[in-house]
C-alpha cells in the first residue's frame, strides 16, 4: 500500500491541510509544534480510526477528543491509497461524531465501495482487511510515534503473540486471492464432499465402503453357498459310491437268497411227499381202530386207580391173616399176666407211701459210716500198739522233758566241752570268751539245768526262774557252776531223754489221732441214725436197721414196676385189638371195591369173567381207542404241516417258483460272475431281513442322491454370477483405496499447510532478526553484526564483540537502543511486506538518539526500503533534511515537506513542500 | 490323416476385476468369450476336424454358472460325433462340485478325470493321452509318467506348465521340462495354461500352446490363436488359426501443451479413427505435465469420449504444471507447504511418495483456488 494523498479539513492543529504524498521515502520536516506528529495521528486515524470495534473504548474516545481541531473547521480528512493490486481508494472520516461517519470509494471506478468491507458502528474496517493487521499492530510495527520507539509491546500496546498471529496471516494471504486458511478451508470441504469421514454416511468413503461391505456379503453368501454345494457334492460322491457298494451287496444277499429258497422249497416238495405217505398210513390206523371208537377209555384213570386199591388189599388182607392170630395170643397171654400182676400189686399197696427214694441217700450214709468205722479201727489199733511201747516210759520222759529237755545243741556242746576240761571256767579261752558273751543269753536255761540237777541231788533249790532271777543279780553265774558229776548227770540224762522220747511223741501221735477218728465215727454214726429215723422201728443197730429199710425200699420199688407192666400191658392190648379191627375193615372194603370194579368192568367190556381178566380187555379196549385218537390227530398234524409247506401254493405254483428263483439266479450271476460259489452260514430268514435292509437303505441312499442333486441344482439358482460380484468388490476395493489416498492426501496437504502456518509464525523471528543483524552492523559501522529477535517478548539481543556473549540491546548505549528497536520496526514491517500489501512506514521522529553518521547510515537504509515500502517520516532533525537535499535530491519517488512552526500560528493548511527533482 | 483342433484357456466365466470394468462391460466380455466358443466349434466344423482338444481353463471353477455348463454341452453336442476330448486344468478342476462332475455332457465329450494318463483312440491310428488336474494346484510333474510307443500317432493332451518359460506373476501348474515331452514318446503335447500362443521349437514344434482365445487383459494385447493339428502318414503339424474378435490396446497421449479438456477429449476421440467407434478395447493413459488450469476430470472424459471405442479405460498419470522451485522460494505460506512437502517426498519411500505427490498437488490447486479432483 502507498498513500498518495491527504486532505484535511481539520484535525487537531491542522486545518485545511492537502498534500500529495510520494511514493518512496516522504520527509516531513518542520519544528515542534509544526503538526507532524498530528498529521502522522492524522493518517492513521484515516486508515484505521479512533474505534476498532463497535464498543467504543473511553481511551480511544480520549484520543479522538484530544485530536479536536483547534478551530472550528469540521472535523474530518481524506486520504487516498494505492494497493499492489492495482486498486486505489480514498477514504473520508468525518471525526466529529464517536460514530466517525466513513466512506471508502474505489478512485478508478468511483463507485462507494464501503458496504464490502462491512460497516460497523465507529468503523469501517477496510484496511484491517486490505492490510491484513490490526490497528493495534500496524501501530506496533509500522507506526512509531514520538517517545514509542522502545515500547513495541507495551502493556497499553500489542502483545508480540499478537504480531506473530498478524505475521502468520500476512503470509497466508500469500499475495494470492486465497489464503493459506481458505486452502485447509477448501482442501477439507473437497475432503468432506469427496472423501468424506466415518460420520458423514453419504459421504462418498462411507457410501462406497457400505457397498463394498454389502458386496462381500454377497460374495460370502455365495461362497458360502459353493461350499455347501462343494460339501454337498462331496456327500453325493461318497453316497454314490456307498449306493454302489449297496447294491452289489444287495446282488450278493439276493443271489444267496433266491439259493437258499430254491434249496428250501425243493426240500418242501420232499416233505410234501413224506407228508401224503404218512397220511395214507395213519388212515389205515383209524380204519383198523374205529371200532374202538366209542370205549370209554376216559374213564381208565378211575379203573386203573380203583384196580390197584384192589391189588393193594388183596396184598394187605393176605398177609395180614396171620398177624390176626398173633395178635389174638397175644391177647390171651396179656390177660393172663395181667392177673398176676394186679395180684402183686395189691400186695405191695402199702409201700406206695413208703419214701424209698431216700435209699440212695441212706446208702451213702451208710458206706461212709461204714467206711469211718474202718478207719476208727485202724487208729484204735494202732493206738493200742504205741501205747505199749509208751506204757512204761511215759512217767520218766514227762520228768526228763521238763529237767533236760529244754537243753539246747549249744548247751550240750558247752556242758560237753566242761566235761572234758573241768578248769576251763576259770581260764579264759576264746571259747570260754564266747561262752560267757553267750552265757547271758541262756542263764536262765542253766539255772533251770542246775536246779533240776540240784533237786536230783536232793539239795533245795530255788525254782529255775528265782534262780535265773538270783543269777541274774549274781551276774556271771553258769554252767561253771556245775561239777562234772553234775554236767555228766546232765548230759547222760539228756542222752535218756533222747532215746525214749520217739516212743512217747509216737504214742501222743496216735492217741490224737484215735482221738480224732473216733470223733468223725460218731458224727457218722449220728448222720446215718437220723436219716433213718422215722423209717425203720429200731435204731440200735445201724446195720439191721438199714437193712430193714432196703427190704422196705425194695417193696416200694417192686410195686411201682408192677404198675408200669400192667399199663404197659393195657396198652399193647389196645393196640393188638386195633390192628385186628383194621384187617377186618380192610376185607369188607376190598369185598365192596371188587363188586364195584368188577361191574363197571363188565359194562366197558361188554361180557363176564375174573376182575382179572376183565381188567385185561378194558385196557385193550384203552389201547384201541387210543391209536384211533392218535392217528387221527397225526393226520390232522400232517395236513396242517403240508399247508405249511406249500404256503398257500399249490405244489405246481412252488416248482414254478423254484424255476423262477432258478433263472433269477442266472441273470444274477451273468451280471456279477464273482457270485459264483458264493456261500453263507446266515439263514434265509436272516438273508431276507438282510436284503430288505439294504433295500430300505438304498432306497435311503437313492433318495438322499436324488435330493443332494436337487440341492446343489438349486442352491445355485438365483445368486448373481460371482464373476460380477467380484468385479464389483473390485471397483469397490478400488474406490476406497483411491478414495482413502485421496483422503490421505488430502489430509497430508492439509496437515502440511497447517505446519506451514506455523513455520511462518516461528520463522519471523529469525527473518527479522537477521534483517536486525544486518542493519546494525550497517548503522553501527560493524560493530554489531548480529541480532536476536525473542518472538515472545520481542526483546532484542545482539552480540557484543568484546565479550562475544549476547546481550540485551536496553544495557547498550541509547542510540544504539533506538537504532535496534527503529531496525526492528522496519524489519517487521518489511517482513510483513514481503508476505503480503506492503506496509507504509510512518516514522515521527525516530533518529534523535542517533549520532550523525548513524542517522545517515539509517536514512540510507530507509531509503533503500522505500523502494518496496513507503516510508513517511516525520521530523524536526536539521541533519535528515540536509541528507534527504544532499542524497535524493531529483528522485522522484521521494519527497520533503517542510511544515511551519504553528507555536502561535493559526493553523495551516498545506505544508510547504519541497520535491527535489534533478 | 487326422486333424484336430485345439484351444485352451478359454476362462469362461472368469471375472474381469482387475480392469476395473463396470460390471455390464464386463458382462460383455464374458459374452465374447462364450461367442469365442461358437466360433471355435463353427470352425471345426467347417474344417471338419476329426477331434476337438481342450488344454484345460475351459471355465472358472469358482466363478462358472450352471447355465454356461448348459451352454458348454451344447455347443459339444454339435460337434457329435466328433469327440471333444477334454483336459481339466487348473481353474476347471474335476472336482465333485465342479461341472465337469455334476453335469451330464454329451456322449460325444470324454473328460479326462483322472491323474494317470487314459487313451482315447481316434480315426487314423492317432491316440490321445490325457491327463486332469484333480485339485487346484497340481505341482507334480504328470508328463514325466507318459510313456507311449509303438506304429501309432501318440498326442499328449494336459494342463501344464513349461517351467522353462512360465511368464512373470504366473503360476507353474503340472510342471514339466521340455525334454519330456520327446521322452514321453508322443509325436506333440497339446497344452494349456500359458495365454500367448506358443509353438515349441519353432522349426519343428513338439509342444504348443494356443494361448487364450479371446485376450483377457490389456496384457494380452495382438492376435489369439486355436491350433490345427494334422497327423498323417509324414508326421505332425501345427497351425495356428487366429479366432479372436476381441483386441486390447493401450494409447499414451501426452497432454502437455493441451490447455483444455476439450483439447483431451478430441486428442482421445482422435485414437479412435473416422471409421466409426474402435473395435478394440482401449486404454489410453494420459501423461506429461498438464496445465494448472487443466481440468482432467476422468469420468467427464470417459462420458463425452466411450462411445467411440468398443470400451474405452482412462489412467490419469499427468503432472500438473506448477512451478516448484519458483514456489519454494516464496516467503509465504504455499512456499513453506512446498518446501516441507518437498522435504517429506525426498525421504519417503515408494509407497508413500505417490501420496505425498497428490498431497502436493492437492495443496497447491487449493492454494490456486481450482477444483481438486481425485485422480
Amino acid at each position: 500500500m502507498r498513500i498518495t494523498r491527504i486532505d484535511v479539513q481539520a484535525f487537531g492543529c491542522l486545518s485545511d491541510f492537502q498534500e500529495e504524498i510520494a511514493p518512496g521515502l516522504h520527509i516531513f520536516h518542520g519544528p515542534n509544534e509544526a503538526g507532524k506528529s498530528t498529521l502522522q495521528q492524522a493518517m492513521l486515524a484515516l486508515l484505521y480510526s479512533f474505534y476498532e470495534s463497535d464498543r467504543a473504548r473511553s481511551s480511544e474516545s480520549r484520543s479522538r477528543e484530544r485530536l479536536i481541531p483547534w478551530n472550528d473547521g469540521r472535523y474530518a480528512a481524506q486520504l487516498e491509497y494505492e494497493l499492489q493490486d492495482g486498486h486505489a481508494y480514498r477514504v473520508a472520516r468525518d471525526f466529529s461524531s464517536t460514530d466517525v461517519p466513513t466512506t471508502l470509494w474505489d478512485v478508478v471506478t468511483g463507485r462507494d465501495v464501503t458496504d464490502d468491507f462491512g460497516r460497523g458502528r465507529h468503523n469501517v474496517p477496510f484496511m484491517r482487511r486490505q492490510l491484513g493487521m490490526t490497528k493495534r499492530v500496524f501501530e506496533a510495527c509500522a507506526f512509531v510515534s514520538q517517545g514509542e520507539l522502545f515500547d513495541i509491546a507495551g502493556e497499553a500496546r500489542v502483545r508480540p503473540q499478537e504480531i506473530g498471529d498478524t505475521i502468520v496471516s500476512l503470509a497466508d494471504t500469500a499475495r494470492r486471492d486465497v489464503s493459506a486458511q481458505s486452502a485447509i478451508d477448501r482442501l477439507a470441504r473437497v475432503f468432506r464432499e469427496q472423501v468424506g469421514g466415518p460420520q458423514a454416511r453419504a459421504a462418498p468413503v462411507p457410501v462406497a465402503r457400505g457397498h463394498l461391505a454389502e458386496a462381500r456379503r454377497e460374495l460370502e453368501g455365495v461362497q458360502s453357498v459353493q461350499e455347501e454345494v462343494r460339501s454337498d457334492a462331496s456327500a453325493l460322491e461318497t453316497t454314490m459310491r456307498d449306493a454302489e457298494a449297496l447294491r452289489e451287496a444287495i446282488s450278493r444277499s439276493r443271489y444267496l437268497l433266491y439259493q437258499a429258497e430254491i434249496t428250501e422249497l425243493n426240500g418242501g416238495l420232499q416233505r410234501l411227499r413224506e407228508l401224503a405217505e404218512r397220511a395214507a398210513d395213519l388212515q389205515r390206523v383209524i380204519e383198523e381202530h374205529a371200532p374202538f371208537a366209542g370205549f370209554p377209555a376216559e374213564d381208565r384213570d378211575g379203573v386203573v386207580q380203583t384196580w390197584g386199591a384192589i391189588r393193594d388189599l388183596r396184598e394187605r388182607v393176605d398177609a395180614g391173616q396171620a398177624e390176626v392170630e398173633k395178635h389174638q395170643r397175644r391177647l390171651a397171654e396179656l390177660a393172663q399176666r395181667r392177673t398176676s400182676l394186679a395180684r402183686r400189686q395189691r400186695e405191695l399197696s402199702h409201700l406206695r407211701e413208703y419214701p424209698g427214694e431216700k435209699k440212695p441217700t441212706v446208702d451213702r450214709l451208710l458206706i461212709s459210716w461204714r467206711s469211718v468205722a474202718a478207719v476208727d479201727r485202724e487208729a484204735q489199733a494202732r493206738l493200742a500198739a504205741a501205747l505199749s511201747k509208751a506204757e512204761g516210759l511215759l512217767e520218766e520222759h514227762d520228768q526228763l522233758h521238763s529237767d533236760v529237755g529244754r537243753l539246747t545243741a549249744a548247751d550240750l556242746a558247752l556242758l560237753t566241752e566242761r566235761l572234758r576240761d573241768p578248769h576251763a571256767a576259770q581260764r579264759p579261752t576264746i571259747a570260754g570268751l564266747l561262752l560267757a558273751a553267750a552265757g547271758r543269753a541262756w542263764r536262765m536255761i542253766v539255772a533251770a539245768g542246775r536246779w533240776a540237777l540240784r533237786k536230783l541231788v536232793r539239795s533245795p533249790e530255788p525254782e529255775p526262774a528265782q534262780q535265773a532271777e538270783a543269777s541274774t543279780e549274781s551276774e556271771g553265774a553258769d554252767f561253771g557252776s556245775l561239777t562234772s558229776q553234775e554236767v555228766a548227770v546232765l548230759l547222760h540224762r539228756h542222752r535218756r531223754y533222747l532215746e525214749i522220747s520217739p516212743a512217747v511223741q509216737k504214742y501222743h501221735e496216735e492217741r490224737d489221732a484215735a482221738g480224732r477218728s473216733r470223733s468223725a465215727l460218731d458224727d457218722s454214726a449220728r448222720q446215718l441214725a437220723e436219716a433213718l429215723r422215722g423209717l425203720v422201728d429200731d435204731l440200735s443197730d445201724l446195720e439191721i436197721a438199714h437193712a430193714v429199710f432196703s427190704e422196705r425200699a425194695a417193696g416200694r420199688s417192686e410195686l411201682e414196676a408192677v404198675t408200669d407192666q400192667l399199663q404197659s400191658i393195657e396198652s399193647e392190648s389196645a393196640s393188638v385189638e386195633e390192628s385186628v379191627n383194621q384187617f377186618k375193615a380192610d376185607q369188607a372194603r376190598l369185598g365192596r371195591l371188587e363188586a364195584q370194579l368188577g361191574q363197571q368192568l363188565e359194562t366197558a367190556v361188554g361180557r363176564q369173567g375174573s376182575l382179572e381178566e376183565l381188567v385185561a380187555s378194558f385196557e385193550q379196549g384203552c389201547r384201541g381207542r387210543q391209536a384211533l385218537e392218535n392217528a387221527k390227530r397225526e393226520l390232522r398234524e400232517a395236513d396242517e404241516r403240508t399247508g405249511m409247506v406249500l404256503g398257500g401254493k399249490s405244489p405246481t405254483e412252488l416248482e414254478e417258483l423254484i424255476k423262477r428263483r432258478e433263472a433269477e439266479v442266472a441273470d444274477l450271476l451273468s451280471e456279477s460272475p464273482s457270485l459264483a460259489g458264493a456261500r453263507t452260514s446266515d439263514s434265509r430268514e436272516a438273508l431276507k431281513e438282510a436284503l430288505s435292509r439294504q433295500a430300505a437303505e438304498l432306497q435311503q441312499l437313492q433318495l438322499r442322491i436324488r435330493g443332494l442333486r436337487t440341492a446343489i441344482e438349486t442352491r445355485l439358482t438365483g445368486l448373481r454370477p460371482r464373476a460380477e460380484i467380484e468385479e464389483e468388490i473390485e471397483r469397490l476395493e478400488r474406490d476406497v483405496a483411491d478414495l482413502g489416498k485421496f483422503g490421505q492426501a488430502l489430509n497430508i496437504a492439509i496437515e502440511v499447510v497447517t505446519q506451514a502456518m506455523t513455520e511462518a509464525h516461528r520463522d519471523f523471528a529469525p527473518s527479522v532478526g537477521r534483517f536486525l543483524g544486518a542493519g546494525l552492523e550497517r548503522i553501527t559501522g560493524g560493530r554489531y553484526q548480529k541480532a536476536l529477535l525473542d518472538p515472545a517478548t520481542l526483546r532484542v539481543t545482539t552480540e557484543v564483540p568484546e565479550t562475544g556473549r549476547l546481550q540485551e540491546v536496553e544495557t547498550l548505549s541509547r542510540g544504539t537502543r533506538a537504532a535496534a528497536y527503529l531496525l526492528l520496526r522496519v524489519g517487521l514491517a518489511q517482513h510483513m511486506s514481503a508476505m503480503s500489501e506492503p506496509v507504509p512506514l510512518l516514522l515521527d521522529d525516530p533518529l534523535v538518539d542517533l549520532d550523525d553518521l548513524r542517522v545517515e547510515q539509517f536514512l540510507e537504509l530507509l531509503s533503500e526500503i522505500s523502494e518496496e515500502i513507503q516510508v513517511l517520516l516525520f521530523t524536526k532533525d536539521e541533519r535528515t533534511r540536509v541528507w534527504f537535499e544532499r542524497q535524493c535530491a531529483g528522485d522522484p519517488t521521494h519527497k520533503l515537506s517542510v511544515l511551519p512552526s504553528r507555536a502561535l500560528a493559526e493553523p495551516v493548511g498545506s505544508a510547504l513542500s519541497v520535491r527535489l527533482m534533478g | 490323416m487326422t486333424r484336430i483342433l485345439h484351444f485352451a484357456d478359454l476362462h469362461l466365466d472368469r471375472s474381469f476385476a482387475g480392469l476395473g470394468m463396470a460390471s455390464s462391460e464386463a458382462t460383455k466380455r464374458r459374452e465374447e468369450l462364450r461367442a469365442a466358443l461358437r466360433r471355435i466349434v463353427d470352425l471345426a466344423l467347417e474344417l471338419n476336424v476329426d477331434a476337438v482338444t481342450v488344454g484345460g481353463d475351459l471355465y472358472e471353477h469358482d466363478r462358472v454358472t450352471s447355465d454356461t455348463g448348459n451352454f458348454i454341452g451344447d455347443q459339444f453336442s454339435r460337434l457329435a460325433p466328433r469327440p471333444v476330448l477334454i483336459a481339466p486344468g487348473n481353474h476347471d478342476p474335476y472336482v465333485p462340485d465342479g461341472l465337469y462332475w455334476r453335469l451330464r455332457w454329451p456322449d460325444n465329450v470324454r473328460i479326462f478325470d483322472s491323474m494317470s494318463w487314459q487313451p482315447v483312440q481316434l480315426a487314423g491310428s492317432v491316440t490321445v493321452w490325457g491327463v486332469g488336474h484333480r485339485g487346484p494346484a497340481i505341482r507334480d510333474n504328470l508328463l514325466r509318467d507318459l510313456r507311449v510307443d509303438g506304429a501309432q500317432t501318440n498326442v499328449a493332451l494336459f494342463h501344464g506348465s513349461d517351467v522353462t518359460s512360465v511368464p512373470e506373476g504366473k503360476s507353474a501348474h503340472c510342471p514339466f521340462e521340455r525334454e519330456d515331452v520327446a521322452r514321453s514318446g508322443a509325436a506333440f503335447a497339446l497344452l494349456g495354461h500359458y495365454h500367448d500362443m506358443r509353438l515349441w521349437p519353432a522349426d519343428s514344434p513338439r509342444y504348443g500352446y494356443p494361448g487364450s482365445p479371446e485376450p483377457l487383459d490389456f496384457s494380452e494385447e495382438g492376435p489369439h490363436h486355436v491350433l490345427l493339428l494334422t497327423a498323417g502318414e509324414g508326421g505332425v503339424a501345427v497351425a495356428p488359426l487366429q479366432i479372436n474378435e476381441v483386441t486390447y490396446q493401450t494409447k499414451v497421449i501426452d497432454v502437455g501443451g493441451i490447455s483444455s479438456s476439450d483439447g483431451v477429449r478430441e486428442a482421445i476421440r482422435n485414437l479412435a479413427g473416422e471409421d466409426g467407434p474402435s473395435p478394440l478395447v482401449t486404454r489410453v493413459v494420459l501423461s506429461g505435465q498438464s496445465e494448472v488450469e487443466l481440468d482432467l476430470d476422468k469420468d467427464a472424459l470417459l462420458r463425452a469420449s466411450a462411445d467411440y471405442f468398443r470400451y474405452l479405460d482412462i489412467v490419469n498419470r499427468t503432472e500438473p504444471a506448477f512451478d516448484f522451485e519458483q514456489i519454494r522460494e516464496e516467503s509465504t505460506t504455499r512456499g513453506a507447504f512446498v518446501r516441507m512437502l518437498q522435504k517429506r517426498l525426498a525421504d519417503a519411500n515408494e509407497a508413500e511418495r505417490g501420496v505425498l505427490e497428490d498431497a502436493l498437488r492437492y495443496g497447491l490447486q487449493a492454494f490456486a483456488g481450482q477444483g481438486i479432483r481425485r485422480r
